[in-house]
């Protein structure tokens, strides 16, 4: 019994080290450097579209660890939940649906281009022209 | 018409512009049906008994809307459907607005605007985004559909939120409906000895609804609560086969949906209970018609005069009050399980009294195409009987 409860438990460390870090990032130019966690699950539920007074949209990716961490991390919904949510908003009109991307390279690429842009990325992949937005 | 032509021309004309943000939607579904047994629960609103199975069961959505600029956009989409005996692949205007958001607090649509009644009524056409193949036929029947569906008209929206005390949305709309052409509708009416279409004047649908969800990080993080109301009211002229005259009636039909969700990483629970008063008000003189020859729904035997002549005057008793349970689990990010129990009771009447037990699988092959398979089991007024479907689902 012991065994499996080791062999368990090794599983679940394994697990978690396996789990993305994932970061919300932005460009360093857009003056966004923190967010409250309502604001982030605002954003990406298609309810809310300024953060401290300023125009953002956010950008995600289409799959893989860091959209899963991302999902369970900061929003406690399963990819499936948001992608749901987000069919919701497109089929009745309420929203047009949010860029998705198929990599962190291009999120930020396309962050890099643009002040208005959000979104996230493994902690590993920061580079020093993205600025890591603190959420509150 | 003139809406759906007038939304047309500013969609095509803005489309055209290159520098503004256009998106478009489609979704299409196949649905293969079988049942056993009797079953009103279908045969009544949309489907003949099916034992050899059937594939007349197929929807297709076209829309796309354009952002002009932060504030203000609009967009609309077509709707075709074949329902079993109903619908021949006409496209109908599902919903077509312009949209101008003020702020997050306040926004305003006009067009035609899709209603929010219940958790699921503005999303009801949109198979990707949840487990089942049907809603909960209790709560969201379809032959009622013409009446909620949406609004000519405008609505008013907004959201509130705060870390603390989480998130508050409000969406109230007002209009008339379509309800003339409606395929279910008329059907029902004919089935109730009615020759035409009643001419509805006056008419209008009022909707209220307030939802809430509490505040990420909390404890019950996940939970949302939502009421909502609607109010639908006409004058009719209705033109029974049989009876003393065609007559006008006051239509009156008010609806209340109560609903809460706990929506978490791995699973989903909500649970859903409608109230709904249909009370059409038959003047004194049909009234007086129907003591003289003392008939009424409960105690005059069907077909006298016309099945649907007892049924009209059964309306004047109907108090509906329906509810749904259901918790769906995602095993893996494309496969996902969900039970449903769903029970109608009918007060004053036991014929239509019914629940239903639905097993039912959903798997994404991929971002666009979705599977699933449903067990209905349905006890009714006819006995106990089952209905399989399975459906295939592209969306983009």
């Amino acid at each position: 019994m012991k065994k499996i409860f080791k062999i368990v438990s090794y599983l679940l460390v394994g697990v978690s080290y396996c789990v993305a870090d994932v970061v919300i990032v932005a460009n360093k130019s857009s003056g966004i450097t923190s967010i409250s966690r309502n604001e982030l699950v605002s954003l990406y539920s298609g309810r809310g579209k300024k953060v401290a007074g300023k125009s953002v949209k956010p950008i995600m990716l289409k799959s893989g660890p860091s959209h899963e961490a991302f999902c369970k991390k900061y929003l406690n919904r399963s990819p499936s939940s948001l992608s749901k949510i987000w069919k919701k908003l497109v089929f009745t009109g309420k929203a047009s649906m949010l860029k998705t991307l198929n990599n962190e390279n291009e999120i930020i690429r396309s962050i890099l281009s643009s002040n208005e842009l959000v979104g996230y990325i493994n902690k590993d992949n920061l580079t020093d022209e993205l600025v890591v937005v603190e959420v509150r | 018409m003139k809406l759906f032509n007038v939304l047309i021309l500013i969609y095509l004309c803005i489309s055209g512009a290159s520098a503004i943000d256009f998106s478009y939607n489609g979704q299409l579904t196949q649905t293969y049906i079988q049942t056993t047994g009797n079953q009103p629960y279908f045969d009544k609103y949309m489907f003949d008994r099916t034992d050899e199975g059937s594939w007349k069961f197929t929807e297709m959505t076209l829309g796309g809307s354009v952002d002009i600029n932060e504030k203000f956009r609009v967009g609309l989409q077509g709707i075709s459907r074949v329902y079993g005996n109903y619908g021949n692949y006409d496209v109908t205007l599902d919903w077509g607005y312009a949209d101008y958001r003020f702020t997050d607090y306040f926004g305003v649509r006009v067009g035609k605007v899709k209603t929010a009644l219940g958790l699921y009524n503005e999303s009801r056409d949109i198979d990707s985004a949840r487990t089942s193949i049907f809603l909960s036929q209790d709560v969201y029947e379809e032959s009622y559909r013409a009446f909620i569906n949406s609004v000519n008209g405008a609505s008013i929206y907004g959201s509130f939120e705060k870390d603390t005390w989480g998130t508050f949305d409000y969406q109230m709309s007002f209009g008339n409906v379509d309800i003339a052409d409606d395929f279910f509708f008329n059907d029902q009416l004919s089935q109730v000895g009615v020759t035409k279409s009643p001419e509805f004047s006056g008419d209008w649908h009022a909707t209220l609804s307030l939802e809430y969800a509490v505040p990420w990080g909390s404890k019950l993080d996940g939970l949302k609560l939502a009421f909502s109301h609607s109010e639908f009211r006409a004058k009719a002229d209705i033109a029974p086969v049989f009876g003393p005259r065609d007559f006008e009636y006051d239509l009156d039909v008010s609806t209340t949906i109560y609903s809460v969700e706990y929506d978490q990483y791995k699973y989903t629970l909500g649970a859903e209970f409608m109230h709904r008063q249909f009370g059409p008000k038959i003047p004194d003189y049909v009234s007086a018609f129907n003591d003289a020859f003392a008939l009424n729904a409960t105690t005059h035997p069907t077909g006298f005069l016309s099945s649907g002549w007892n049924q009209i005057l059964s309306f004047s008793t109907n108090d509906l009050r329906a509810y749904y349970v259901y918790g769906a689990y995602h095993f893996t990010e494309k496969y996902t399980m969900q039970l449903m129990y769903s029970e109608t009771d009918h007060r004053g009447r036991t014929d239509t009294d019914r629940n239903a037990i639905t097993f039912s699988q959903r798997y994404d092959f991929s971002d666009y195409t979705v599977g699933k398979l449903e067990y209905m089991h349905i006890n009714d007024d006819n006995g106990k009987w089952g209905a399989f479907l399975a459906r295939l689902g592209y969306s983009f």
